[in-house]
């Protein structure tokens, strides 16, 4: 028979043999890294942490700003260096910019940045103009290289007095153009006098 | 009192709902380029649906500021009955101005005659053709050959007015019926409705045949 005593004993080890096992499996697990908002931080020479906000540069050039809340680098923890994709959650709005100026505003779910490409995914986007023109796709890509926007799947929005629902769409930032590929379709109101 | 201030509203509602018809172009194409200048341009597959008008090309420009179509090869609109093929057809969407050019120019209309009330088609080949959709006119202009009823024409230029029934060929008008008559004048106006010719300065050949 077991006594009270080494009852208690016996499971008190047992507390904190699981205790110690959940800390090590805790200890061990590869989690999120974090990255400090609010403090600035250069996090590679094209893109700059400042406040909550973080900024992508081309040839000396802001080309795209995001006021975000989370940034997430998932490979720092596992390897103790920088990752190559941070996700950008929480984000309240971004702009895109041509000569200086907010070219459209967008609102986004979520953001991956490549810190080796300096590619932008943009999940859920939402774009708008000054003018009034807007676009929606589920995915929109910066590509740096090509100062490109691609989205890869299904655009709708409007131009002018035009709307426009397409399977693909580029935007070539410097040559001011937007390319709407497969099978495009384009309602346009004419001026009412 | 009442049923004339019902009356008056009706009539505002139904002038504000006229004032307020949208107009609208439809257009589907496999790429479309949005340019600098509101200039869009469309490749491949080009689509355009305007009111009861329907045309097809292979490539397109529409620009949106002006509202001016420019469509190019294998262009072909068809409007009821109607149908043209051009290389070339340029529209200002606003003046429902049409222009087909770059080339020989194919044209089918149907035309009523009041009487008969039957459709009588008027086949047409000419370099440019113009029509004024609002105005219900057309001229078709530069080697013009056509064929209507029991006649063949050719003119340096014709013109069609819907409204009036009358079709006016000018410059070099050669006419040759069915029944091998010919005659040539300077200016034909043609009467669709009733068949009756008034032609100027005209030189012809006819056979006379005796009544039977």
């Amino acid at each position: 028979m077991i006594s009270g005593n080494k009852k208690w004993l016996i499971f008190l080890l047992v507390v904190l043999i699981i205790a110690l096992g959940a800390g090590i499996f805790w200890y061990f697990q590869p989690r999120d890294f974090v990255l400090p908002i609010g403090e600035e931080e250069e996090i590679s020479f094209h893109f700059r942490l400042a406040g909550n906000e973080v900024v992508g540069w081309s040839r000396g050039e802001m080309v795209w700003r995001i006021k975000v809340q989370t940034i997430v680098d998932p490979e720092r923890e596992r390897s103790g260096k920088m990752g190559e994709r941070l996700i950008l959650k929480d984000i309240e709005e971004g702009y895109f910019y041509r000569d200086g100026e907010v070219f459209f505003t967008f609102s986004v779910e979520e953001a991956h940045y490549h810190t080796r490409s300096e590619d932008l995914n943009l999940f859920g986007f939402r774009m708008e103009t000054p003018g009034g023109d807007w676009m929606e796709s589920d995915e929109m890509i910066y590509i740096k290289a090509d100062e490109i926007l691609r989205s890869p799947g299904q655009v709708i929005g409007k131009v002018g007095r035009t709307d426009i629902e397409a399977e693909r769409m580029i935007v070539l930032l410097e040559e001011n153009e937007i390319i709407f590929e497969g099978g495009v379709e384009m309602i346009h109101r004419l001026e009412v006098e | 009192m009442q049923k004339k201030v019902i009356c008056i509203l009706l009539l505002l509602l139904l002038l504000g709902g006229i004032a307020v018809a949208e107009r609208k172009v439809f257009i589907t194409a496999e790429t479309t380029r949005y340019l600098k200048d509101d200039i869009i341009r469309f490749e491949g597959g080009v689509e355009i649906r305007y009111e009861d008008m329907f045309v097809t090309a292979l490539t397109g420009e529409f620009d949106s500021e002006e509202e001016e179509l420019l469509l190019k090869e294998n262009v072909e609109a068809t409007q009821d009955k109607n149908r043209i093929k051009s290389p070339e057809m340029w529209m200002n969407l606003d003046e429902e101005h049409i222009i087909f050019r770059g080339g020989r120019v194919e044209s089918l209309f149907y035309f009523q005659q009041e009487e008969e009330g039957e459709e009588v088609p008027v086949e047409m080949w000419s370099d440019t053709l113009e029509i004024w959709q609002q105005r219900g006119e057309m001229l078709a202009k530069g080697d013009v050959k056509a064929y209507y009823d029991d006649m063949d024409m050719e003119a340096d230029e014709v013109l069609i007015e819907e409204e009036k029934d009358l079709l006016t060929a000018t410059g070099n008008v050669y006419v040759l019926r069915d029944d091998g008559s010919w005659f040539r004048a300077e200016k034909v106006e043609y009467n669709m409705e009733d068949g009756t010719f008034v032609a100027y300065r005209m030189e012809s050949e006819f056979e006379l045949r005796e009544n039977p």
